[in-house]
């Protein structure tokens, strides 16, 4: 095993030095987003004799990197294309309307910077449209944008913000759908599935803002036709992208004429708390699989987890948040948190004295996995955890300038 | 001027130029292909950028650094999506070519792809390739990471000092140290480590072993292996020695010096069947010490900088960017016409301050352009702007020049130097 580790893993406190020791080597990069230093990676290898047979990307911001590190490596065909086709947004949503999967319309906005264009582009789509970036993660920098003076608005922040990890321009400017949003996890090799969940965000990921980001994952016995429907969606995009192995990260909306339409498709474990929900629910774990599986593909079988024997139907996660920008000055409790029924694990990131910001949905805070036997009560139980965990915040000190 | 006959294929092509080249683009305009222009912030504000010939691109898209992989990679995301097939990408010189290699594996595109581009950027890859494939190199070691010296030494071992740190992507002697001894090492990595900004982005470097000798480049146009344009130039010495010399080449002539043209065509040729080169423009270095053998430095898959491409067109008759450009778009090497040159000695050197600072005051390129045997003049850095003295290949004031004899030529490097120079204050 080979790590390769950005400026942002090596200052986290997490990082396990005696598993880090077990690995051949560790190559620190600045960022994944420079070719010259993945390059240099690669022919460090290269030149070492080093005979790396995958490469593993954890999460969104690797995904450009370790597909450079694969097209120098000659791993994956034109691993750099298949990168493209999972990332922008654009090319991606390109390559799933060629093979009849429904997508939202979409126009290319090459220059954000420029704000006739990305006007006369919104016109194009109609009103309401979503903007963001081509290369997005998490709601960062996008918008659902109703009308002109929006739009403005929306413009002057995104000129003044972006930055990176959101390095590119360009954006795209979709038709925006009302529904409700899905997301559809699976690990997949040479074709065959190992693993698959879906789950139903709280409300659509663009609302974090008024909305607690989080959600809850569909029951087989009470969702079984939804989820059937969205294993053959994830098998035709898929089949779309070219992706035979490896997880998925599927995002998907349910319109209001009660047809899905595919937002976006991601090569990685789902983020938040979703995989950790899979872990309470039926002890699934996608990452493991997804690592078991890539090293040996053909001799991995699928084991399906057993029938629950509990009256627990429904497992979710939901992020917590503070309702107002600003520092934190509260947070709950560590035995709060661990003593109630109905949280099952939950992992805070965030100290008091923080700063936050209502930058984007991934933000995350303090996140806790529930249950509930009903899907009447995993709402009740939401709806009361939102009410008594509460972080609290102090607005920020504005500076004052003459 | 060359008489331009028309391009073979008829049907026109879309090329991708990643960083600025009025020749490059000028060629292909004249030659009626769709051109699309990919500039980062240093090209947008460079002296040389021509807007009129931008705006004649069918698209220019300005990125921060063709270092970043996700700007890049949107570039290709926006041509895909908006149904254009590009045909080639062209890069114009080191810095984009990472870049343009990324952008060629993303198109498909036959002339450049990053597996190709790595080879012959990333000088350790390109070390270790030379000397398997049985060309003649300094000895060298890998240093991953040259804020971590820790385990130097014993990675030293077997090579003697004087040594060259080097980076292993670096660019025209940029943080480039000639070591005497441990401490020297010491010292330049420990500068590095607090200096080291773009555009060099990667940590990894080289230390090789010092190689005496002159150096020379190697500029060529292959068409199928076989070579359309082919140069040698002398520096007036090492590249590696900017700060006690100026910095200068004389293209060689064929007729007197027709061993080393064959020496160097088949080390050039050697090299290029170990980078799988076929097509295109290389620049080749090498250092060579009276009757022995050269020594392969390196290669890149690019047009040689400073004034080398001027100087090659005042040679040979024809500029090699041109002439890539119209072989990658399908002329033959008939198709060229190359000019009878009426200087038998060609070649530029670089009027450079003496002291690190801002210019005050800038010689006047026209009262050089005066002296009988300059061909052109160049001014890269003008009153105002600050001037580090760090690397070789910062060209401030460059001065193509063309003469009968080698002494006029001489004389006419020696004189400008005297008599023009830049002034500078503070440091």
């Amino acid at each position: 095993m080979w790590q390769v580790l950005d400026d942002f893993d090596k200052n986290l406190n997490n990082l396990d030095a005696d598993l880090l020791a077990k690995c051949e080597n560790i190559f620190y990069v600045r960022s994944f987003d420079s070719i010259e230093e993945i390059a240099s990676i690669a022919s460090s290898l290269i030149s070492e004799n080093v005979k790396i047979e995958h490469v593993v990307s954890n999460g969104e911001y690797s995904i450009y990197g370790s597909a450079v590190l694969k097209s120098i490596l000659g791993l994956e065909g034109n691993a750099v294309l298949k990168g493209l086709c999972y990332r922008d947004k654009r090319a991606m949503k390109q390559k799933l309307r060629k093979n009849q999967i429904r997508t939202a319309r979409y126009v290319s906005v090459s220059n954000i910077h420029d704000i006739h264009d990305l006007y006369d582009k919104a016109l194009q789509i109609g009103f309401p449209v979503v903007v963001k970036p081509a290369n997005g993660v998490g709601t960062r920098l996008t918008a659902v944008l109703r009308n002109a003076n929006e739009l403005n608005e929306f413009h002057q922040r995104v000129i003044a913000e972006i930055k990176p990890p959101i390095f590119s321009s360009q954006f795209i400017v979709e038709e925006y759908i009302k529904g409700q949003e899905f997301h559809v996890d699976g690990v997949w090799a040479e074709g065959r599935n190992i693993c698959f969940s879906a789950g139903r965000y709280h409300a659509p990921c663009v609302e974090f803002k008024e909305k607690f980001y989080g959600s809850m994952l569909l029951d087989e016995k009470n969702d079984e036709h939804c989820l059937k429907e969205l294993f053959e969606l994830n098998k035709n995009v898929n089949r779309a992208l070219g992706i035979c192995d490896g997880p998925t990260h599927l995002e998907v909306f349910l319109d209001c004429n009660g047809e899905f339409v595919v937002s976006e498709m991601a090569t990685r474990i789902g983020g938040g708390f979703i995989m950790e929900a899979n872990l309470e629910k039926d002890n699934t774990c996608f990452r493991s699989n997804h690592v078991k599986v890539l090293v040996n593909p053909r001799n991995f079988s699928k084991s399906e987890p057993p029938p629950s024997q509990l009256k627990v139907r429904y497992f979710g996660f939901i992020n917590l948040t503070p309702k107002e920008e600003g520092v934190i000055t509260s947070i709950p409790s560590i035995d709060s948190l661990k003593s109630h029924p109905g949280i099952l694990r939950f992992q805070l990131r965030a100290n008091i004295g923080d700063s936050f910001k209502h930058s984007h949905g991934g933000n995350w805070i303090l996140m806790v996995v529930i249950a509930a036997p009903s899907e009447e009560e995993y709402q009740m139980l939401c709806k009361e955890i939102i009410e008594k965990f509460i972080i609290q915040t102090v607005p920020f000190i504005s500076k004052v300038t003459n | 001027m060359n008489t331009k006959k028309p391009d073979k294929k008829e049907f026109i092509k879309n090329i991708l130029f990643c960083k600025w080249d009025h020749v490059f683009l000028k060629t292909a305009l004249e030659s009626n292909h769709v051109c699309h222009l990919v500039l980062d912030k240093y090209d947008a504000k460079s002296h040389d950028f021509n807007k009129e010939l931008a705006d004649k691109c069918a698209s220019f898209i300005t990125v921060s650094s063709f270092d970043s992989i996700e700007e890049l990679s949107a570039v290709a995301g926006h041509f895909i999506s908006s149904e254009i097939k590009i045909d080639f990408v062209v890069s114009n010189g080191e810095y984009g070519h990472y870049g343009a290699g990324l952008l060629g594996s993303i198109f498909e595109v036959p002339n450049i792809n990053i597996h190709s581009v790595t080879s012959v950027r990333d000088k350790i890859l390109m070390k270790k390739m030379a000397v398997d494939g049985g060309l003649r190199a300094a000895s060298y070691t890998s240093i991953p990471d040259i804020s971590d010296i820790s385990n130097f030494k014993s990675k030293l071992r077997h090579l003697s000092y004087p040594l060259v740190l080097k980076p292993s992507n670096g660019v025209g002697t940029r943080y480039t140290y000639i070591l005497k001894n441990d401490q020297d090492l010491k010292v330049a990595a420990e500068e590095i480590s607090s200096n080291l900004c773009p555009p060099l982005y990667s940590r990894s470097f080289i230390i090789e072993e010092f190689i005496p000798g002159e150096e020379y480049n190697i500029d060529a146009v292959w068409l199928n292996g076989k070579p359309v344009l082919f140069s040698i130039a002398k520096y007036f010495s090492p590249v590696i020695q900017y700060k006690n010399s100026t910095v200068g080449l004389r293209i060689l002539n064929k007729e007197d010096h027709e061993e080393l043209y064959e020496e160097l065509y088949s080390m050039n040729i050697k090299a290029n069947k170990i980078f799988n080169i076929r097509n295109g423009l290389t620049h080749m270095q090498v250092l060579k010490e009276p009757g022995k053998p050269a020594v392969f430095t390196e290669i890149a898959t690019r047009h040689c900088g400073g004034y080398g491409c001027e100087a090659i067109e005042k040679k040979w008759g024809i500029d090699n960017r041109e002439a890539f450009i119209r072989i990658l778009l399908g002329c033959e090497k008939s198709d060229l016409a190359f000019n009878e040159t009426p200087h038998k000695h060609v070649g530029y050197f670089n009027v450079s301050p003496e002291n690190p600072g801002v210019v005050v005051n800038s010689p006047n390129p026209e009262e050089i352009k005066k002296f009988n045997g300059v061909l052109e003049v160049k001014q890269c850095l003008f009153d105002g702007e600050d001037y580090a003295n760090d690397y070789g290949c910062n060209w401030t004031m460059l001065v193509l020049v063309g003469t009968e004899s080698i002494d006029k030529f001489h004389e006419i490097v020696n004189t400008v130097n005297e008599k023009f120079k830049y002034q500078t204050v503070g440091n």
